[in-house]
């Protein structure tokens, strides 16, 4: 146990010196791989411990950053409080989503749907609210302002994102180790024996939505700081739900480690390949993105458990 | 006020597109209800065979109806290809390996054709693409109308094939219940390969008969297999009526919604009553609950 914290630590401190070494584009690179990494955990809580297979993650991601872009723009407030706003408005949100859906007993591929569902509807409601500016989205100015979570260098936004993944790494040990952690499992592996044995499940999977959702609006609220533009075409869509479940399953779901492990892989490789100079970029780019839509394929057919238990021997 | 004539222009547009997304979502609700997978990919199917069929067009001058004398074996052909060498080896994994594989499949198709084709739009111009008939202060265009009534025949043909042939027979006693199929003797690994065969090949002409007067590229299939879901979970998933009806209504729907809403809000009312029909009738607006 001191071995792996150690290990975990040493980790933790190798990445922090990072930009001392690497240049704009790289730290580009890894702060997409790092905010990646920390979706996926977020998701992970609800798909990979709990076993609910949200696709509507996109609107609890969308909630974080329109809320703390409004807040901002409209109060005043600081993102960096802004940010706690959004996770519990999306916390909020997610509760009585989750609420709704599991007491109708919607679960499985139905519960899949209904979620896709809801984040298509937030995005015909972002795109018709005039308020929000519809869908031409919200452009925030680049500035120095280190207090208002605006920063011009490179630098800061890869310290937030790595302490964010490092936060969301230690909550899912936490989560792992703890009764709540056990009954998601529970929840996952058979509903109605965890029933049996006096789990109570709708509590459980309500609170596994509600904690997932949180968590994810916070990374909405980064993506907003850290590309200065928010739009119903950019965070509701199904691209943000797409590279949560990329990282997971690739590296791993229901593990702390593996979304970050498949995250890395995907986001950070595509993204350092687009900042290469390449002749072609676009045909290396769409190139990469080809090979990794096989690679998905191939893991999940031969290896269902993610890269993560690649070393690990059979049980 | 909108005028009459308006609101039936928008019905039948509706009627005619409605047609079509209920031959697509008839495909999906086929392989779900055969095999039990969810095919993220079915959208990019009908991308795909638009494609085809766009090339055809282009390089050989053959008219989208002609060739489906290609479109559809070929499309048959890639879809017993599919199952063999992916679907085929997730069949027992859990729900979530389905939808991610399947999901892996939208992303190889979207890509490759991103890669060869570009993103850009594409579009044909056949002779009748433009042409209509006026019928009083209507007009009916040709080439939907065509789409609509070739999507409708093999709707047709397919209810025909379950209920009639002996294969059909065995596909509906599979998706009934595998165990008891293979016990009386339903070679259920053909069954599943013959189901989602026919699934991927009503989604290819679908994709050929729209492409007189749609526009293609890599990324059109998001807008079909969303449109499939819904319908499939209106009429109740596996239900081949049921999506027919499911596919009418969507149609109107969205007509509707465009005309006295907004265009943009159209998906999201579309999906809102998606969420309904999940929370009170899981089974399908048109199905009948499983006891």
């Amino acid at each position: 146990m001191h071995g792996r914290l150690a290990l975990g630590l040493v980790a933790v401190g190798a990445a922090a010196a990072v930009p001392l070494v690497a240049g704009q584009h790289i730290l580009t690179a890894l702060i997409v791989a790092l905010h990646a990494s920390y979706i996926a955990l977020a998701w992970n809580v609800a798909a990979g411990y709990a076993g609910q297979f949200s696709l509507g993650h996109s609107l609890f991601y969308g909630i974080g950053a329109y809320a703390s872009t409004m807040l901002y723009l409209k109060l005043g407030l600081t993102p960096w409080a802004g940010m706690f706003a959004g996770a519990a408005i999306a916390g909020a949100v997610g509760v009585l989503l989750a609420l709704g859906v599991y007491r109708y007993n919607v679960r499985g591929i139905f519960f899949a749907l209904v979620t896709l569902g809801a984040a298509e509807v937030a995005k015909g409601l972002a795109d018709n609210w005039d308020w929000v500016k519809g869908p031409v989205g919200i452009l925030l100015t680049m500035k120095a302002a280190p207090a208002e979570f605006f920063f011009l260098r490179r630098e800061p936004y890869y310290y937030v994102a790595l302490a964010m993944v490092v936060a969301m790494i230690v909550i899912s040990l936490v989560l792992e180790r703890s009764r709540l952690g056990q009954h998601f499992l529970a929840v996952r592996e058979d509903e109605a024996a965890a029933e049996a044995s006096g789990v109570d499940t709708y509590r459980a999977k309500t609170i596994a939505i509600g904690l997932s959702a949180a968590l994810t609006a916070f990374a909405g609220s980064f993506y907003a700081q850290f590309y200065l533009y928010v739009s119903p075409e950019t965070v509701f869509t199904f691209e943000p739900q797409l590279t949560m479940m990329l990282g997971t399953m690739v590296g791993g779901a229901g593990t702390a480690l593996g979304p970050v492990l498949g995250s890395v892989l995907f986001s950070g490789l595509g993204e350092a390949l687009r900042n290469l100079p390449f002749e072609n970029t676009r045909q290396v780019v769409i190139g990469s993105k080809l090979v990794y839509a096989i690679l998905l394929i191939v893991i999940l057919i031969y290896l269902p458990g993610g890269l993560i238990t690649l070393g690990r021997r059979k049980p | 006020m909108i005028g009459l004539d308006v609101v039936i222009q928008a019905l039948l547009s509706g009627l005619f597109m409605g047609s079509v997304y209920a031959l697509i979502a008839i495909g999906f609700t086929l392989v779900f209800g055969v095999t039990d997978i969810v095919n993220f990919a079915h959208g990019h199917l009908v991308m795909a065979a638009m494609f085809v069929t766009y090339f055809l067009f282009k390089s050989a001058h053959l008219d989208p109806y002609l060739s489906l004398v290609i479109v559809l074996p070929l499309f048959f052909g890639i879809g017993a290809l599919l199952y063999v060498v992916v679907i085929q080896r997730i069949v027992d994994a859990p729900h979530s390996a389905h939808m991610m594989v399947t999901l892996g499949l939208l992303l190889v198709f979207e890509n490759l054709a991103n890669l060869f084709f570009g993103g850009d739009l594409r579009g044909i111009t056949t002779t009748y693409t433009t042409s209509s008939y006026i019928i009083g202060p209507v007009s009916v265009p040709l080439a939907r109308l065509a789409a609509a009534v070739v999507s409708l025949l093999a709707v047709g043909a397919l209810s025909v094939f379950l209920g009639r042939t002996s294969l059909g027979k065995a596909i509906r006693a599979s998706a009934n219940n595998r165990e008891g199929a293979a016990l009386v003797g339903v070679n259920v690994p053909r069954v599943y390969l013959v189901s989602f065969s026919l699934g991927t090949m009503a989604a290819a002409l679908a994709g050929a008969v729209i492409v007189p007067f749609s526009l293609v590229s890599p990324f059109v299939g998001h807008e079909f297999i969303l449109k499939a879901f819904v319908i499939a979970v209106l009429g109740g998933l596996g239900s081949v009526g049921g999506a027919l009806a499911g596919g009418l209504l969507i149609g109107f729907v969205e007509a509707l919604s465009s005309l006295y809403i907004s265009a943009s809000l159209g998906n999201a009312i579309v999906f809102a009553i998606l969420i309904a029909v999940l929370l009170y009738r899981p089974w399908g607006i048109f199905g009948q609950a499983k006891v």
